[in-house]
């Protein structure tokens, strides 16, 4: 990562009352793809639209290469923006619609041409100049708008849920042709998502908005592996949380078993909440005694094929605990006891 | 943001001066008509069985009217939304003919039809062999007739375009569930159409109640409503306050009316120039449907085609078989217009005055459509709700208001050729509105903002993005400025000087002279704007119909 060229600061955001966005603050550095990811209402978008200008903040600070943006309207940022459902001018043709950005900078015709034709170069358009945008498939439109928004090189590009509106095999697959083309342009990027998979696969950082507050800005395995709360964690799909707290034996106790606190990670605290990973977990055998860890005994409630494992979900203690098991040995089928262990070195204790 | 605002301010102060202040200045004339308080006139309406009467009389006819031509109506809405028959589309284009048809013309066309030398009178006379035409030109019958002619396609467009949007599915389901056809109608399509019925009622009342040219033109003298009643105090009797009481009276019963047509959500089936047709009709296949469609058919042409046909026919006709006396006479300078203007300057002024308040009514109702797309929630709706105020405000007493307000300093316009392009304009705004905002609606706010973002400027944003895609809406709102203008009466008969007479006020003045020459000049002239009227339909069938470019 290069020097920071996008600062945000304390950014405050309220909509008739209700905050949007809380004491946001971050910085991106050149080239670097910033994923925002969190759920629906959780104020990703609102947060990409202050960076736009389209919305104004109430309070807080957007430094871009050094400049603060306050007074600055959208049209004079010179930012790209892919809108979610791409927003491509309906009157105007795939040609036009590529070289409005530069034509609003007054490009002489000829490099306006030149650049128009090799941006549909980049995205794989060859030829589809003077197509009606809406004789094109969603993929297509999808590439029109990138084309169209990377057009005028702009020194930020913002992505608001450009992917959202595509089918699941279409969306895999531009998901790593969007990172070749910014990789290889060296766009410094900010991309809205709601789906983690797109997230991890595009990022190089991946800021977690919840609750109208940034939990978590951290590279994609480092989130997963490391997520800054529950909050977090079960976003990410985390789910196995239980509390333990800090005996006066000096060990870790939780409805499975305790621990001793030099486990990796484990930092000592009074109370927290212990994260079982899903990958953590294995049938009990005999040797486990042996390794410090938790002993999870309980009923399995289902047991569901997914092809390279089983999903077990077991309840044990009042919890319902769900597991990402290997085909052999085979776990016990719906109904039936288990006993799993989960070993100590995977287990995470968050705050 | 800011300049939509500041664009908006034109249109707000357009409205306050020509609108506001005009109605202030009845208000004024009604209740201080020497300066001072003085309610005695009001009270005269009250306590005189002579406005009684025509207050009774105008809301009753206006009743009648309504009841009758939900009668003829709701079959042919069935008729329309259910079948498919041959020149379903023809039907359907001539039945769109009396939404702009002018008042003066289509009382022209009856009093052609049922005139004593109309085809009518003269085939009975002929067959039966009474001496005299039996059938009257005037009266209420043929006032009836021809409020059942102006709101029949209205009805029948707007249930009937209702009718055809109800998902068959739920009759479907209906059936299904063991209901008979009749059932089915009672206790599914009826309560599912009540709404629609409801509110296209209210209409007709409101534009029945409010009825100027033909109940003037055709009415004959035994009859007058509240709008004729102004004119003829203001105009005839020059007692300037009565009139002003009168207009008063009308517009609170027009405040009310639209008030309560607000409430039923009226407004919102009020589309006046979209495709509420889906493609859910089926072809006939019983005698019964076919003999349905006849008689709905058979029906329009005896109430729609025949009084037109009647017009033609008068224009053409004279004492020696074909003529184009009359259309001649338009022309050749009228050596008898001694009192008001020639025929030809009529058309001069019309054309001109159309012209004009086409570009002013485009301008404010572009302003206006712009600021409300921009605003939204309550803001929005109580503005959208004042700008339509003007439609429900009766044309009559706003000329009556212009010729009392506008008539001294600050605001002199008397002599002025602005006033009539003014109040064109305010009666014709709303209608523009209503044509650009939807389409400025469809435009999703991702497109401005993509273009703002790729450099535009708001000014850029306008003409790159928002104005080509709401072309098409300005062209058909400007045409239809243009046929109101064209059209307009009960406010030109206020404001227009002799020398500045409009063609309805010159056919309306024709009509009211005696002499077959005259008669014959007021035909040809309705008849060519009957033809004109024809062409601007047919330049709204175009220009909306290929108007899919614009809706994505």
């Amino acid at each position: 990562m290069t020097s920071a060229i996008l600062t945000v600061d304390k950014l405050h955001k309220s909509y008739q009352g209700k905050p949007l966005l809380q004491d946001i603050g971050f910085t991106l550095g050149e080239g670097e793809i910033l994923c925002l990811l969190g759920p629906s209402g959780s104020g990703k978008t609102t947060l990409l639209r202050l960076l736009a200008g389209l919305e104004r903040p109430d309070s807080g600070t957007i430094r871009f290469a050094g400049r603060d943006l306050a007074e600055t309207p959208p049209h004079r940022r010179n930012f790209g923006m892919m809108f979610q459902e791409y927003a491509l001018f309906p009157h105007k043709d795939v040609w036009e619609n590529v070289a409005f950005g530069l034509r609003m900078q007054r490009l002489p015709a000829a490099r306006t041409a030149g650049r128009v034709e090799e941006m549909l170069h980049l995205v794989g358009l060859e030829g589809f100049d003077h197509r009606r945008v809406d004789e094109l498939s969603g993929g297509e439109r999808q590439r029109v708008a990138l084309a169209r928004s990377l057009a005028p090189r702009p020194p930020l590009l913002l992505l608001d849920e450009p992917l959202g509106s595509l089918d699941r095999l279409l969306r895999d697959r531009l998901t790593g042709e969007i990172r070749l083309i910014l990789k290889s342009l060296g766009v410094t990027a900010v991309f809205v998502t709601h789906d983690q998979g797109e997230a991890y696969s595009i990022a190089d950082r991946i800021a977690i908005l919840q609750e109208s507050r940034l939990q978590q800005l951290a590279a994609p395995e480092e989130l997963y592996l490391r997520p800054a709360n529950r909050l977090v964690a079960s976003f990410l799909g985390l789910t196995n949380l239980v509390s333990c707290r800090l005996g006066q034996d000096g060990l870790l106790h939780s409805p499975f078993g305790c621990l001793p606190t030099n486990l990796a990670g484990v930092e000592p605290s009074a109370a927290g909440t212990l994260l079982l990973p899903p990958e953590g977990a294995r049938l009990a055998g005999e040797i486990e005694a042996l390794q410090p860890g938790l002993v999870i005994v309980g009923l399995v409630a289902s047991r569901v094929f997914q092809g390279a494992t089983y999903r077990v979900v077991v309840d044990s203690c009042g919890h319902r605990l769900a597991f990402n098991l290997p085909l052999t040995p085979c776990p016990p089928e719906a109904g039936l006891a288990m006993t799993l262990f989960v070993d100590g070195d995977s287990l995470l204790l968050l705050p | 943001m800011t300049a939509r605002r500041l664009l908006f301010l034109p249109v707000v102060a357009f409205l306050a001066l020509f609108y506001g202040y005009p109605l202030c200045a009845i208000f004024v004339h009604s209740l201080l008509p020497e300066g001072w308080w003085d309610p005695t006139i009001i009270a005269r309406l009250f306590t005189s069985p002579v406005y009684a009467r025509l207050l009774w009389f105008t809301t009753w006819q206006a009743l009648l009217s309504t009841a009758l031509t939900l009668l003829v109506a709701l079959p042919g809405a069935y008729v329309f939304s259910r079948y498919r028959f041959f020149a379903k589309g023809l039907w359907q284009a001539l039945l769109t003919v009396p939404f702009v048809l002018p008042t003066v013309v289509a009382a022209a066309s009856f009093s052609a039809l049922l005139g004593a030398g109309g085809p009518l009178n003269t085939l009975l006379m002929a067959w039966f062999g009474p001496d005299s035409p039996p059938l009257a030109g005037q009266g209420l019958a043929v006032l009836l007739l021809a409020h059942v002619f102006y709101n029949y396609s209205l009805v029948l467009r707007l249930v009937g375009g209702y009718w055809s949007g109800l998902d068959p599915r739920i009759r479907e389901a209906a059936a299904t569930l063991g209901a008979s056809p009749w059932q089915i109608f009672l206790r599914i399509t009826l309560p599912l159409l009540l709404p629609a019925i409801a509110a296209a009622a209210l209409l007709v009342f409101v534009f029945c109640f409010t009825s100027f040219g033909i109940v003037l033109i055709l009415g004959g003298p035994g009859y007058a409503t509240l709008e004729v009643e102004i004119y003829r105090q203001a105009i005839h009797l020059f007692n300037l306050p009565m009139a002003a009481a009168l207009s008063l009276l009308q517009l609170t019963i027009n405040f009310l009316l639209m008030w309560l047509q607000a409430r039923l959500g009226a407004g919102k089936q009020l589309a006046f120039f979209t495709d509420t047709a889906r493609d859910g009709d089926v072809p006939a296949t019983s005698w019964r449907a076919k003999a349905a469609i006849a008689a709905t058919l058979l029906f329009v042409t005896a109430l729609l085609v025949a009084p037109l046909a009647a017009l033609l026919g008068a224009s053409l006709l004279g004492d020696g078989g074909l003529t184009l006396a009359y259309y001649r006479g338009l022309f050749s300078g009228g050596g008898d217009a001694l009192f008001f203007v020639a025929p030809g300057a009529a058309i001069a002024n019309s054309l001109g005055f159309a012209l004009g308040t086409t570009v002013l009514a485009v301008l404010l109702g572009l302003a206006a459509a712009r600021h409300l797309a921009a605003t939204d929630g309550t803001g929005s709706a109580w503005w959208d709700a004042l700008l339509m105020l003007p439609l429900a405000t009766s044309a009559v007493s706003l000329g009556f208001g212009y010729i009392i307000a506008l008539n001294r300093p600050p605001l002199d316009l008397r002599d002025s050729l602005a006033m009539v392009v003014i109040a064109h304009s305010l009666i014709a705004f709303p209608f523009v509105v209503r044509c650009i905002l939807p389409a400025l609606r469809r435009i999703p706010s991702s497109l401005g903002e993509a273009a703002a973002m790729l450099g535009a400027s708001p000014a850029k944003v306008f003409l790159e993005i928002e104005l080509p895609l709401i072309r098409r809406a300005i062209l058909v709102g400007a045409i239809f400025a243009f046929a109101i203008s064209m059209g307009e009466f009960g406010a030109s008969s206020f404001v227009t000087r002799p020398h500045t007479a409009t063609i309805p006020v010159a056919i309306y003045r024709y009509l009211s002279l005696p002499g077959e020459m005259n008669y014959g000049q007021a035909m040809a002239m309705s008849s060519l704007l009957l033809l004109f009227t024809c062409a601007v339909l047919l330049v709204l069938a175009r220009a909306a119909g290929s108007g899919g470019e614009t809706r994505r």
